[in-house]
């Protein structure tokens, strides 16, 4: 009977130890499953524009422009948001390239570029967004007077619309300014 | 006597002076001692003052030596009447080297002399002499006293050495102690000693040193040093460091060219600068463009390019070495506005034409074509299109399914991956009045039972026709003769067909041939065809029942 609390006493501190044991177990154990568990790949901002490249080159525009949002995610650069741009313009995504394009334009990056993008992709959304069109081309050689695109995009618009004398008399503004022998050639084609 | 005297007394005044160990600077005067001959000073040398008096002055007290500095002691003694104040010091035994103290005026009785110039950590033997005014002197016994060591402790680095490779030929190497000292890189191609660098007389914790005209690809040792101001020196362990190659320029790439814009981007092998010189005539950079942050990943976009223009570019840059880097000429093509070319339509037949273009640039294709005149006035006026998505310079369609005798006016439209666009001129054509039939191809036949009669069989011919049409079979009975029945119940325009022959009476043979029309009238009639309809299938059942019948007829039933 004497020894009986002593009994109680060491099964009491063994079943502790037990429990702690289990527990240290079952820790031990989600920590080395967490550290195990394979992280995703980081990708650089460059290496993913680099997929975007290899993407649009193998003719998958969509891959590309989630490589590419991946890469303006990780750094705000010009030549990615541009070529998102691009992108998003080849998959008929009118309104997201007309947003990128227009970021652009807000950080006057390479604006000719940019608003003659916007007026690509205005005129190719459908006619009721022509006017929008036009003005972007308009905004295109007012920021570069030497940006031959608008001018030559502008005068189709306006052939598109049955505007041709309008659309000679651009073509011969950007001519005025340029000299540039594709508009010189355009005229010839609009003047027959 | 007197002379003698005299001479006997100057002799022994330059003989002191020229006693080994013992040097008077200039202008020192100093007393001559008496040497125990006391006569000859009393004599009077014009140097000191005699009074007559002919004791020698006692030393009270001391010599006793306070504040033992590292490079400075004070030793100090009393005499019972006022002497000069003089401390012979030297690092041997009876050798004094130096002399301190006040040596021409016997003015003190306490003595106090500065003992300066020592070396730390050093024994000093030294005796005090006092000579009072009529030259009688006191010399105490020799007594040695040890200088302060001072700081005895080495700097001990706390950080570092790192060493940093910004360019070829240079390495950059820091490290910080615990306490200031100086900063001393030594480095050699063979030995450490070679060549050193840095800052001897500067003390600081933090050390750098910029060791410049290195030689590329090569293997230096290096080690660093750091001494405090009590000399003592931490002399680092030799390392080795490469220098890496010559900086060089790679990996150029030009992409992502547009009508006025390229992106270049190039690596170096150590941080530069970036330079792209460029212009339209090789070897002749009219136009740069810069970025001075220094790195090895260099981009820069060229901006305000002509459209379709070549361009010469040079890259450079300098990095922190002042290395100048300058790479070959590469060459590139802005992309120039699609401008369609050679637009020509040939091979015009009743239904078709075949178009091509050349662009200046990869566009897709859109053709619009429009139907002038036609027998039919509703199509007049009607416009068409079709074309494809392709990105490409050279350009071929087909265009099929125009109706014959019709005046068509066509232009193809093109748009670059930017979505530029390009208008071809317009070319009228007429397609001629349509007079070949069509040509029947790849007749197949195949035989059915009709399930519905059991008596009779169908065949079923599958053909195509080389342009939409229509078509019947004429067939007769036997392998050849008159085409006396026919199936027509083809009322479609279409270049396949499927026709069924049907009732036909098994194990008979029958020969065909096809007739096809197309719209236009334009008839053809294809080669004869044979065909033996099956006959039914009978199972060995129906052949023993089929016997008994013919043994037994009273047990067959009425004739069917």
């Amino acid at each position: 009977m004497k020894g009986r609390p002593l009994l109680i006493v060491l099964s009491s501190l063994l079943g502790f130890v037990l429990v702690a044991g289990l527990i240290t177990l079952v820790f031990t154990t989600l920590k080395l499953q967490q550290a195990l568990k394979p992280k995703p790949v980081q990708y650089s901002a460059a290496e993913l524009a680099k997929r975007a490249n290899d993407q649009i080159t193998s003719g998958d525009y969509a891959q590309a422009e989630e490589y590419l949002k991946q890469s303006l995610q990780k750094q705000d650069d010009h030549t990615y948001r541009s070529k998102l741009a691009v992108v998003e313009y080849r998959l008929k995504k009118y309104a997201d390239s007309i947003a990128q394009y227009q970021l652009l334009v807000a950080k006057q990056q390479d604006v000719a570029f940019a608003e003659n993008g916007i007026g690509n992709a205005q005129r190719d959304w459908g006619s009721s967004h022509y006017a929008d069109a036009e003005a972007a081309y308009r905004s295109s050689f007012a920021a570069d007077k030497g940006y031959v695109a608008a001018y030559s995009n502008l005068a189709l618009l306006l052939t598109q619309e049955h505007q041709l004398p309008a659309a000679i008399k651009i073509v011969e503004q950007g001519i005025a300014v340029t000299e540039d022998p594709s508009l010189i050639s355009l005229k010839a084609v609009l003047s027959k | 006597m007197l002379y003698t005297t005299h001479m006997r007394r100057l002799s022994l005044f330059f003989l002191l002076l020229t006693l080994p160990g013992l040097t008077m600077a200039a202008p020192t005067r100093f007393s001559s001692p008496n040497f125990g001959v006391e006569s000859i000073i009393f004599g009077g040398t014009g140097l000191l003052h005699s009074t007559g008096d002919s004791i020698p002055p006692n030393i009270m007290s001391g010599p006793t030596v306070s504040s033992v500095l590292t490079t400075a002691l004070t030793v100090t003694w009393s005499t019972d009447k006022a002497t000069t104040s003089v401390v012979m010091l030297g690092q041997v035994p009876g050798i004094y080297t130096s002399v301190y103290g006040q040596i021409d005026r016997a003015v003190f009785t306490q003595h106090i002399v500065q003992v300066s110039q020592l070396t730390k950590a050093t024994t000093y033997y030294y005796v005090v002499r006092s000579v009072d005014v009529a030259g009688n002197l006191v010399q105490s016994t020799e007594h040695q006293v040890v200088t302060d060591p001072g700081d005895i402790t080495s700097p001990v680095v706390t950080n570092g050495p790192s060493i940093a490779q910004p360019s070829a030929t240079s390495i950059i190497v820091t490290w910080q102690t615990d306490k200031i000292a100086n900063t001393i890189v030594e480095y050699g191609l063979q030995n450490v000693t070679e060549n050193s660098a840095g800052k001897p007389d500067e003390l600081t914790t933090f050390h750098q040193v910029q060791v410049n005209g290195l030689l590329a690809n090569q293997s230096y040792v290096l080690r660093i040093r750091s001494k405090d101001a009590s000399g003592n020196q931490y002399n680092g362990a030799l390392q080795t460091v490469k220098t890496p190659n010559s900086p060089s320029i790679t990996n150029v790439q030009i992409t992502d060219i547009t009508l006025n814009s390229a992106l270049v981007q190039w690596q170096t092998s150590t941080a530069a600068t970036s330079v792209v010189n460029y212009g339209t005539a090789t070897g002749q950079p009219t136009l740069v463009q810069s970025d001075t942050t220094v790195t090895q990943n260099h981009l820069l976009r060229l901006t305000g390019l002509g459209t379709g223009t070549t361009y010469y570019v040079k890259l450079a840059g300098q990095d922190a070495s002042n290395n100048r880097l300058l790479s070959d000429e590469y060459i590139f093509k802005t992309v120039v506005l699609p401008v369609i070319t050679s637009f020509t339509v040939s091979a015009i037949t009743a239904g078709s034409a075949h178009l091509a273009w050349v662009s200046s640039s990869d566009i897709d294709e859109l053709i619009r074509y429009t139907v002038q005149t036609n027998d039919d006035p509703k199509l007049v006026g009607k416009q068409l299109s079709a074309g494809n998505d392709k990105l490409v310079s050279n350009h071929l369609y087909d265009l099929n399914d125009l109706s014959d005798n019709t005046d068509y006016s066509v232009s193809v439209i093109g748009k670059d991956v930017f979505g530029n666009q390009a208008l071809s001129t317009t070319i009228k054509f007429k397609t001629p009045v349509d007079t070949v039939p069509p040509q029947i191809t790849n007749i197949k036949t195949d035989t059915t039972v009709d399930l519905g009669s059991h008596q009779n069989v169908q065949v079923l011919v599958s053909f195509g026709l080389s342009k939409a049409g229509k078509a019947i079979i004429e067939y007769g009975v036997g392998a050849s003769g008159t085409y006396d029945q026919k199936v027509d119940m083809d009322d479609s325009l279409s270049t396949n067909k499927f026709m069924v022959i049907p009732d036909l009476v098994p194990g008979q043979s029958y020969h065909f041939h096809i007739v096809a029309t197309d719209r236009h009238g334009n008839k053809t009639t294809s080669a004869d065809y044979l065909v033996l309809a099956p006959t039914q299938p009978v199972s060995l059942l129906d052949l023993i029942f089929g016997q008994i019948q013919s043994n037994f007829g009273w047990l067959a039933g009425p004739k069917r």
